[in-house]
């Protein structure tokens, strides 16, 4: 074929196009969050004392961090699925979030003793966090590729990686409010450990899923 | 390229037409520097051209299209280019093909990329082939394939789609 008459053919093709890429990733947000709050209300309950725990700085630093998370990924995630290249020193944004981990956790070493220090990070329900966050991450996972598929990203394993990202900072928030283990220790082993494996995820599928 | 996505299909054409030779040229010179053989440039323009109009919506209308357009150009380019590294070559053909080429550029320029096309089957190739080939408009070709003006429509429209994907294809063999 030659390329005029494909011009011929393409210019012929009056389908309308799909809605603007930031309002399809916003979209792909959005199920993921309602996607997460009803897997959440299925597997498990918002802890006893919910209230009580609002008032504490560590409770609320959890949300911090995955909250931080969830805006970085987010905003990462819209630039990535356009084809413009995005440069690693964007990606450094990411960054946001462990810093907020770091602060977290310096506080916590000069109110704790040391010697609590390891009891506190490995907390009494680590294994349930480091399994909870994939299986929570999963399906804003899988929203967050299927909205990037109608994207052109030119970094498809980072696309897949920040999906990831997105996805666990959402999964995090909501199993924050039943974690009881608030200690921004804990959250730097167990959290982080969690979202990685759920970034991995992200990433696999980035390769296999999202090149064009 | 607002015209187009607006439904002004005389616009679209010549973006489009003015496009390629722009990406041509860029291409030819992508494929020189990475010291590839010419032969495949027409196949990325092809690439490029129905990426952008697949893809369009991830144009931003209040950003300028150059960088945009440049943006897919290049992710076609280095496409093309693994694909070829991963393909074994015969040295002395491609050597001819480069001296052909560039004795006569205008000579590739009008060739086919049949790469491309020969992934459509059935009726998505019919419909590609009267309304490019044979440039007849949509109510035409309905008319000729006793099929409705919607059919066409659509089997237009997954016919490109389908082109856009063939080359993954490829690189999967």
């Amino acid at each position: 074929m030659k390329t005029d008459d494909l011009i011929n053919a393409i210019s012929a093709d009056t389908q309308a196009a799909r809605a603007p890429i930031n309002w399809i990733v916003w979209g792909g947000v959005a199920v993921g969050v309602v996607l997460t709050a009803l897997l959440f209300s299925m597997l498990l309950s918002v802890r006893p004392n919910f209230e009580a725990a609002l008032g504490d700085w560590r409770f609320l630093m959890k949300w911090a961090f995955s909250l931080t998370l969830l805006t970085t990924a987010v905003a990462l995630t819209m630039r990535l699925a356009r084809p413009q290249w995005v440069s690693d020193t964007t990606l450094l944004v990411l960054l946001g979030a462990p810093l907020v981990l770091m602060a977290g956790i310096f506080a916590e070493m000069l109110t704790l003793p040391a010697n609590y220090w390891l009891p506190t990070m490995v907390g009494d329900n680590a294994l349930a966090c480091v399994i909870y966050i994939p299986i929570l991450s999963s399906l804003p996972l899988a929203a967050m590729i299927m909205a990037l598929r109608q994207g052109a990203p030119s970094r498809p394993v980072v696309a897949g990686a920040t999906a990831g990202l997105v996805a666990a900072g959402i999964a995090a928030t909501f199993y924050a409010t039943h974690c009881t283990n608030d200690s921004p220790m804990f959250l730097g082993a167990w959290y982080l450990l969690g979202t990685a494996i759920v970034t991995a995820a992200g990433a696999l599928l980035g390769a296999k899923l999202l090149r064009w | 390229m607002r015209a187009a996505i607006g439904g002004d299909n005389a616009a679209y054409r010549a973006l489009l037409q003015s496009l390629s030779g722009v990406l041509r040229a860029a291409v030819r010179r992508g494929f020189a520097q990475a010291g590839a053989p010419l032969n495949d440039v027409e196949d990325v323009v092809q690439e490029t051209l129905l990426a952008m109009h697949l893809k369009r919506n991830t144009w931003d209308p209040t950003q300028p299209l150059g960088p945009w357009v440049r943006a897919i150009a290049r992710h076609k380019l280095i496409d093309a280019l693994r694909r070829r590294g991963r393909r074994i070559q015969i040295p002395i053909d491609s050597v001819i093909d480069t001296l052909s080429v560039q004795e006569d550029s205008s000579g590739v320029d009008r060739q086919d990329a049949e790469r491309l096309v020969n992934g459509l089957s059935g009726r998505q190739r019919e419909v590609v082939r009267a309304v490019s080939l044979e440039g007849q408009s949509i109510r035409q070709v309905a008319e000729r394939m006793q099929m409705k003006e919607v059919a066409v429509r659509v089997a237009l429209h997954r016919g490109l789609k389908t082109l856009g994907a063939q080359h993954r294809k490829d690189q999967e063999e």
